[in-house]
């Protein structure tokens, strides 16, 4: 058995407040490296709250259990030291950052992860020809480099977005939380191709999302549905089918 | 009530203040104390009369007037009055309490008063009137100018979780003549107060809205204005509570060589209020207007949600419209931004209407009328009706 | 070619310049001065005018300005607080002793050599800046002007003010005092009476300056004031651009910098004007010491279609006060104004433009980013006019202001004035704070905390920074972080 990359022990946790809220009940997941796990829940199960407290956002506090990745426990850890190690998180919302040039962002971004992991910075010349490789693959028009982050960008633009920064950070695993949203069948089917490309052995992929659909293109090898801040089921793709025609409810009762 | 200190003086080099105090008036004032009995009444008249003399005529070069043509305010503001008794003119007075003795409330209101006028106006008026207005209370108040002068002074006072309306109408029977009035709103937790002023035609007014509203309490305000001789009126409203919140609108165009000012201060004293201005004016013709506002958000008064817009339409050579919008802040987790226009129709919205077949004036007409729905749009069309057709007849007689 | 490797590139330099965090240039040199006593009569006046050697007029001008100056009064309004200067306590006219006139850089005091090289801007021959010409003033004169003799091939003038007076003096004569009068305001009267050098640039008739022109000024001496005066002229169909960096040494008491600038453009001219400033901006904690930056700027697009673009980023000073200005005269000529303005410590900021339109189809253009930080507090002041007669006149203006801690302020006063139905004026104007969702979003993609605050500040002042010529803009944008380091917790 391999040792896992990302390791949830009885995590709870919630909003910092005030008042102090607490979303995530007691959680437990394991991911090893090649795998794909998906988790899906209605609004309000504490899905986002789950990505948001592995990155290490700071409205949330953590109040029992721990988050082990790679060996070491994320708790504690800044944001960007957790991104550093290889952890990345896509955005259901993706902010706007007016100014700060979005090749500008992803090159400082990219070398920062590559001196982490004692690789040589890229200058900026082979850079932009990664970058250029990357942004073919998503079919992204090139002057999205020189606009700012995510500034002015459409829906589906940002998710796009976040699909190339993965690419460029090449993280151990990435939380990708409901990047399926918003888009269309067109440009999800560019996305799910994003993400499959950047699939190896040695690397996960976390999904989580409301609809079964990305699943179909992403195929996940364990499916994980939360509830009410506990993950109440677990199976294989079957589940996610499952849920799609029952619904939530019967799993509660 | 906002504190003059913070507010500093424009590019004039050469601002002096000696604050210009005409004797006469002095001993008006005087004499007015001592012939009245009440000492409550005396206290008032003192208190307002020492903060004029602090600061005077305001003369040219003066921040908060810089628009306004000194020759004018000082030719009215020195004026004496007749003797004769101008007291307010309060509709339903039976449902709501009018007192008039007055409490120690007035005080602390007038101490902070940075309005020269506005304090002159309490110093002077003959019948000073409190308003305790009760739930559902809908009240008209005229506030009549004279060939001499007439001040005014009053306090409405609407109480926790109330919601009222009241409705100012200024009146100038003849073009030489004069009103000066201060009023101040007192809106307590959680009440309601929908605010219309309707201002004469003609002649010269001076009119202060002191707002001071607490926790959760709110303000809708809407002026109306065709402009006159000299027209200025000055809304200082304080959000001294969280949750408070304030829409204050003007629609008013300048009719013919008229003149109308709009002055604002918008004081956040406390965290999470929300604060909303927008003016419109359109000068039609050889007219003036000008819109004064600032917005100041205090030192701790966090998620502050403050907009400001002022628009000037300027469809005549002959026209003039200043601006001065103004932002000072203090704390850094706010919302603040604020806008302000000059210009004309927009041509392409003009195009497009005359390409339908409509002649150039009503095309004007309707982008005008556009243009001040805005506004107006505060309070239900039922109630902005006359307003509406006032400020279009204001407009059709200029339009080219 | 041959001195290709021992010229410097000013990026270069200027790096090292920038290098820490703590006021670099916080340094004097020990060179021997030549000073006035303090204080301000005719007299002084007389004296300076004859040690300089000038001509009557200028004599005539000086006491002119100087009997204007005793009737005017110091400005109250802007929204600074310092106690009052006593003008009579300021050494006129502080110089190094030298020859009155230098052969050539090895007769200047080679302490000044060092200190300008310290500074990043070497004025030796051999290492000087292989793009930019530069005109370096330390305290009260011009030391040295290099690459003067490569313009004067392109019939371009740049040499300090003294020279001018001596061999242009009729142009000196027409242009001197015709876009800042003497008595405009306090400061530019009392700069008129005493201005002791500075630099004088004439571009002649379709000539496009072929490098970046520069002045660097340099405060030395405590309880001087610098009084420096800048003359451009860019005749018919010219073009320059022109840069200035500013430094003091840190001293526990203020000195006064009040320069008065004067830009003038004739038909189809552009002159673009730079300034980086970080004047020693006075103790962080305590607020004591640093320059007040009081400064007359002002441009007169006379000819038609001229244009004067004014970028400013201001990150030093205890006090700044000024308003660099265009009177937009000529038909269909532009104005522009680009500012950053950075207050972090106790340092106050009280500026912004005028934009007068007078002639027809005039252009204004105005971006303003203020940042206040720590217990600073920033004001933006702007003016837009539009003439009677300035008919299709268009201006846009946005002033955008964040904050950066509780304690600091941002204050905005704009003023519009339109006398003509035919313009059209919009002024927008923000305040924000850097969002935590921004923060949080730079963090998670491995960027520290601190790198994130300076990437989003200078994302927020991309806009100005484009306007600057391109090492200068890098060398800003290292420079706000610089200054920004131990305010961002």
């Amino acid at each position: 058995m391999t040792t896992p990359l990302l390791q949830i022990t009885n995590l709870r946790a919630g909003l910092a407040g005030p008042p102090p809220v607490e979303i995530l009940k007691g959680i437990s997941l394991t991911i090893h490296p090649g795998e794909v796990h998906a988790i899906m829940g209605p609004n309000g199960s504490g899905k986002s709250t789950l990505s948001k407290v592995a990155a290490g956002h700071p409205d949330y506090t953590v109040t029992g259990g721990d988050v082990v990745f790679m060996g070491e426990s994320l708790l504690g850890m800044e944001p960007d030291a957790r991104a550093r190690k290889g952890l990345f998180l896509g955005f259901q919302y993706p902010v706007e950052i007016p100014g700060v040039s979005n090749a500008e962002f992803l090159r400082i971004a990219g070398n920062a992860r590559r001196r982490e992991r004692g690789e040589e910075e890229l200058d900026p010349f082979d850079f932009q020809e990664l970058l250029d490789q990357h942004m073919k693959n998503l079919d992204m028009d090139a002057r999205f480099k020189e606009r700012g982050v995510n500034e002015g960008f459409s829906g589906g633009e940002k998710k796009r977005n976040e699909i190339l920064q993965m690419a460029v950070l090449d993280p151990a695993l990435a939380i990708l939380d409901e990047t399926d949203s918003g888009l269309d069948v067109d440009a999800l089917k560019i996305v799910s191709k994003g993400i499959n490309a950047l699939r190896r052995p040695d690397n996960a992929v976390l999904l989580i999302t409301h609809y079964q659909r990305l699943l179909d293109y992403v195929q996940p090898d364990f499916v994980h549905i939360l509830m009410n801040g506990k993950i109440l089921k677990s199976g294989d793709k079957s589940l996610a089918l499952e849920v799609e025609t029952r619904g939530y409810d019967w799993l509660v009762a | 009530m906002t504190e003059t200190a913070a507010i500093p003086t424009p590019f004039n080099m050469r601002a002096t203040h000696v604050p210009d105090v005409p004797e006469t008036l002095r001993r008006v004032a005087e004499s007015l104390r001592k012939a009245h009995p009440s000492p409550a009444l005396r206290e008032l008249r003192e208190a307002a009369w020492t903060v004029f003399e602090s600061m005077g005529v305001p003369q040219n070069g003066h921040e908060d007037f810089s628009f306004v043509s000194s020759a004018d305010l000082k030719g009215v503001l020195n004026r004496l009055p007749d003797g004769k008794l101008l007291a307010p003119e309060i509709s339903s007075a039976t449902t709501i309490g009018v007192r008039d003795e007055v409490d120690s409330g007035w005080m602390e209101l007038l101490k902070a008063e940075s309005d020269a006028p506005a304090a002159l106006a309490a110093a002077l008026a003959p019948a000073p009137r409190e308003i305790a207005l009760a739930d559902k209370d809908q009240v008209r108040v005229v506030l009549a100018g004279s060939l001499a002068r007439a001040d005014h002074a009053l306090r409405l006072d609407v109480p926790a979780h109330a919601k009222a309306s009241v409705s100012f109408v200024l009146e100038n029977p003849e073009a030489q003549a004069f009103v000066n009035a201060v009023v101040y709103l007192r809106l307590g937790a959680g009440a309601t107060l929908d605010v219309s002023v309707s201002e004469a035609a003609q002649g010269f007014q001076l009119l202060k809205i002191g707002a001071d509203l607490r926790r959760d309490a709110q303000l809708n305000l809407l002026t109306v204005s065709t402009g006159s001789r000299l027209a200025r009126v000055s809304i200082d409203a304080a959000l001294r509570e969280p949750g408070a919140s304030l829409d204050a609108r003007g629609a008013a165009v300048a009719a013919g060589a008229n003149r109308s000012h709009r002055h604002l201060r918008i004081r956040h004293a406390a965290p999470d209020c929300v604060s909303k201005q927008l003016f419109k004016t359109v000068v039609p013709g050889p007219g003036r207007s000008s819109m004064d506002g600032t917005v100041f958000v205090d030192p701790g008064a966090q998620r502050t949600d403050a907009r400001q817009l002022l628009q000037h339409l300027l469809l005549s050579k002959e026209g003039r419209a200043d601006a001065k919008p103004r932002l000072l802040i203090h704390a850094d987790d706010v919302k603040c931004s604020h806008g302000a226009t000059v210009g004309k129709t927009d041509p392409a919205q003009k195009f497009y209407l005359l390409s339908r077949g409509l002649d150039a004036r009503t095309a004007d007409r309707l982008l005008t009328q556009a243009f001040l729905n805005e506004a107006l749009e505060i309070f239900p069309d039922e109630a902005t009706a006359d307003a509406r057709a006032r400020l279009m007849d204001a407009i059709g007689v200029e339009a080219k | 070619m041959e001195n290709k490797e021992n010229e410097t590139t000013a990026t270069e330099t200027l790096t090292e310049t920038y290098g820490a965090s703590e006021y670099k240039y916080g340094f004097t040199t020990p060179v021997e001065m030549e000073a006035f006593t303090r204080g301000l009569s005719e007299d002084t006046i007389r004296a300076l005018s004859e040690k300089k050697e000038e001509p009557p007029f200028l004599l005539d001008f000086r006491l002119k300005a100087y009997r204007k100056w005793l009737t005017m009064k110091e400005p109250e309004w802007a929204h600074v607080n310092y106690p009052p200067i006593d003008y009579q306590n300021i050494a006129y006219f502080v110089k190094p002793k030298q020859k009155p006139q230098l052969a050539g850089l090895d007769e200047v005091d080679p302490e000044i050599l060092k200190t300008f090289e310290r500074l990043g801007i070497p004025l030796d021959e051999q290492k000087k800046l292989a793009n930019v010409a530069v005109d370096a003033v330390f305290d009260s004169v011009s030391v040295a002007t290099t690459h003067k003799k490569k313009l004067l091939e392109h019939g371009v003038i740049f040499c300090s003010i003294s020279e001018a007076v001596r061999e242009y003096p009729e142009l000196i004569e027409e242009y001197l005092g015709s876009v800042v009068p003497i008595g405009d305001n306090f400061y530019a009267a009392l700069n008129s009476a005493v201005f002791t050098d500075g630099s004088f640039v004439f571009i002649p008739p379709g000539t496009r300056c072929p490098m970046e022109l520069s002045t660097y000024f340099r405060i030395n001496t405590e309880e001087s004031g610098q009084f420096e005066r800048t003359l451009i002229v860019c005749s018919e169909d010219s073009y320059v651009s022109y840069l200035e960096g500013c430094t003091a040494p840190k001293f526990d008491t203020n000195q006064l910098h009040a320069a008065v600038v004067e830009l003038v453009t004739l038909d189809n001219a552009e002159i673009k004007y730079s300034t980086v400033q970080n004047w020693y901006s006075g103790d962080p904690e305590t607020g004591k010491g640093g320059i007040y930056n009081f400064v007359t700027k002002r441009g007169l697009c006379k000819g038609r279609n001229s244009k004067i673009s004014w970028t400013q980023v201001e990150t030093g000073s205890s006090i700044t006060w000024k308003y660099p200005s265009c009177v937009l005269q000529g038909d269909g000529s532009i104005g522009e104004f680009y500012s950053v303005a950075l207050v972090n410590g106790h340092m106050q900021a009280d500026t912004g433009t005028k934009m007068i339109h007078l002639g027809r189809d005039t252009k204004s253009r105005i971006i303003s980013k203020g940042i206040s930080a720590d217990h600073g507090s920033n004001a933006y002041r702007g003016l837009v006019r539009i003439g009677k007669n300035a008919a299709g006149a268009r201006n846009f203006s946005q002033c955008d202001s964040m904050l950066v801690g509780a304690q600091s302020s941002a204050h905005t006063f704009p003023y519009l004035e339109a006398a003509n139905d035919e313009a059209v004026i919009e002024h927008e104007a923000s305040t924000s704070k850097i969002s935590e969702d921004q923060l949080f979003y730079l963090e998670s993609r491995g960027i520290s905390r601190e790198e994130s605050v300076s990437m989003i500040l200078n994302g927020f002042c991309r806009e100005v920074f484009q306007q600057l010529p391109m090492e200068f803009a890098v060398e800003a944008q290292k420079l706000l972080t610089l200054k920004l380091e131990n305010s961002v917790g």
